[in-house]
Order: C-alpha cells, then sequence, then structure tokens
C-alpha cells in the first residue's frame, strides 16, 4: 500500500489546531484562536503568517471599537488540504 | 502549544479537540427571546384592550411599539458583538431563519392590516411564530423554545377555529410560552456560564 505525505505546512501541533478550529467555524478572531489553542501571540502570529502564505487560511485586518481586530477565515484550498491531511492520517492509521 | 514532532494520533488528538472547542462556543444570550416575547405581549394585550374593552381607546397603534424593540434589538447586538470571538455555521444558519421569520410575520402583519384581515392573519402569526423557535430549539437541544413552538403550534388551531376579540390574548399567550419563558431560562444559563468562565 502506498503512503500519502503528510503535508508539512498542517503537520504541525499550532498550524493543525489553527485549521482544525477555524473548518468547525465561518470565522474567528486571533484572540479567540489564541484563548482556544492556549497558545502566546507571538508564536500563533508566526504559524498564521505560514498558513495565510500557503493561501490555506485568509486574514482580514480592521478596526472594532478603536482597537485592531484580525479575523481568520479558512480557504477552499486550506479546506481541500485539510481533507488531504486527514485522508492521508486515515490510511497510515488503519495500515499501523 | 508546543512547536514538535507529531505522531498519527496526536494529531487526530488535536482535530478532535478543536472541533469540540468549537463546538462549545454556543452563544445565547437570551436578550432577544425577552425582548421580543415582551414586546408581543405588550402589543397583543394592548390589542385585544383596544378591540375588546369599550372605552379603551388607545391614541396610537401598539404595534408601534416595535419601532423601539428593533432600536433595542440593533443597540444590544452591537453590545453582544464584542463578547462574540467566533462565527460559527449554525450562527449563520440562525441569523438566516430569524431573518426569513422577520420578513413573513412583516409581510403578514402588514397585509393583514391593510385587507382588515386581523382574524386571518393572527393564528398565521402563531404557525410563523413556532417555526423558527422550533428550529433554533431543535438545533440547540433546548426543550423550552421547542415545548413553547407546540404551544404556538396549538394555539393557531383554536386561533384559527375560534375568531374572536380573545384570538389577540392567545396570540400574547403564544409569545409568552415561546420566548418569555425560555428567554429567561437562556438567559440564567447564559448568566451562569459567563460566572463559571469569570471564576464567580
Amino acid at each position: 500500500m502506498e503512503f500519502k505525505e503528510l503535508d508539512p505546512i498542517l503537520h504541525a501541533p499550532l498550524r493543525l489546531a489553527v485549521v482544525s478550529l477555524l473548518i468547525s467555524v465561518k470565522e474567528a478572531e486571533f484572540t479567540f484562536i489564541k484563548e482556544k489553542t492556549n497558545s502566546t501571540a507571538g508564536n500563533l502570529s508566526v504559524q498564521v503568517t505560514k498558513l495565510k502564505d500557503a493561501e490555506y487560511i485568509e486574514v482580514t485586518k480592521l478596526f472594532k471599537n478603536n482597537y485592531p481586530l484580525t479575523i481568520c477565515r479558512i480557504t477552499p484550498r486550506g479546506l481541500k488540504a485539510f481533507e488531504e491531511y486527514v485522508a492521508a492520517l486515515k490510511s497510515y492509521l488503519h495500515t499501523g | 502549544m508546543e512547536d514538535k514532532d507529531l505522531s498519527h494520533s496526536e494529531s487526530f488528538e488535536i482535530i478532535t479537540k478543536m472541533i469540540n472547542q468549537a463546538k462549545n462556543n454556543y452563544y445565547e444570550s437570551g436578550m432577544g427571546a425577552l425582548l421580543w416575547g415582551f414586546t408581543n405581549v405588550i402589543c397583543f394585550t394592548l390589542a385585544y384592550f383596544d378591540s375588546a374593552v369599550e372605552g379603551f381607546d388607545l391614541p396610537f397603534n401598539p404595534f408601534l411599539l416595535m419601532i423601539i424593540t428593533m432600536a433595542l434589538q440593533l443597540y444590544f447586538n452591537r453590545k453582544e458583538s464584542r463578547l462574540k470571538h467566533a462565527t460559527t455555521y449554525l450562527d449563520e444558519a440562525h441569523k438566516y431563519v430569524w431573518m426569513a421569520f422577520g420578513i413573513s410575520v412583516l409581510i403578514v402583519s402588514i397585509a393583514g392590516g391593510i385587507g382588515h384581515l386581523n382574524y386571518y392573519a393572527l393564528p398565521v402569526l402563531l404557525v410563523l411564530f413556532a417555526i423558527p423557535t422550533f428550529i433554533s430549539g431543535a438545533i440547540n437541544k433546548f426543550k423550552p423554545l421547542v415545548i413553547g413552538a407546540i404551544i404556538c403550534w396549538l394555539l393557531s388551531i383554536v386561533v384559527f377555529l375560534y375568531k374572536s376579540n380573545l384570538s389577540f390574548l392567545l396570540v400574547a399567550a403564544g409569545a409568552f410560552a415561546a420566548w418569555v419563558v425560555p428567554g429567561f431560562m437562556l438567559r440564567a444559563r447564559f448568566n451562569k456560564q459567563r460566572n463559571k468562565a469569570d471564576g464567580v
């Protein structure tokens, strides 16, 4: 049986957590993701940028009540990558 | 969350944990239910007195109170949006269901009023009250809303069959069962959740 390679962009704890969270919601604020993933702002910011550069997520920056607000949402490309990642994981587990 | 190599089972654990985190993010303060529930109870009760009690003539249409409620709703939406940090697909579905309900109620109320068809419009309103209430209750597994919706459907049968001034009071009763009672329960649950989150 041929094993599918796991997407290196998703195969990292925090990036995987961010994408898993975003597939379940339409959009989420940076602070929400930070709280749910229990990560630091600096580390999360780096991982969000990596996901954004891979076009797996879309990041919108705006202002709400004079405070900066970062909103993240998954892209169709990110969704497809996540589905492929889960399928690949399953193939490993079924043969493992 | 550390940046380390993941085993396959750890990957699955992260995915499951995050999906559950998003699922537990249901946000319902009960404010909308209370606001619209009380408004409808007041409007339909006043309409009953206006039509059935001699000497009780309101100098205005009681349903105009809904304009104030609409303004209050916009204010609370704005206030609550500060507490809400993620939008789920369920939130979106709810929004559209209630939007469709609002448009339908507006059409039935205005057309019924213009055509002097109040006694025909009232049971239709009760049927309409029940639809989004039932959907919200069933999706969120919140029984008081489902029960409120069923009460509205039962009352609509009565109002369809017996057209009288009492119909206004029955619509008020429907609004009370569908929104006021569940609204208080949602509010209590919401306050409990907030106190727990604040560590009170």
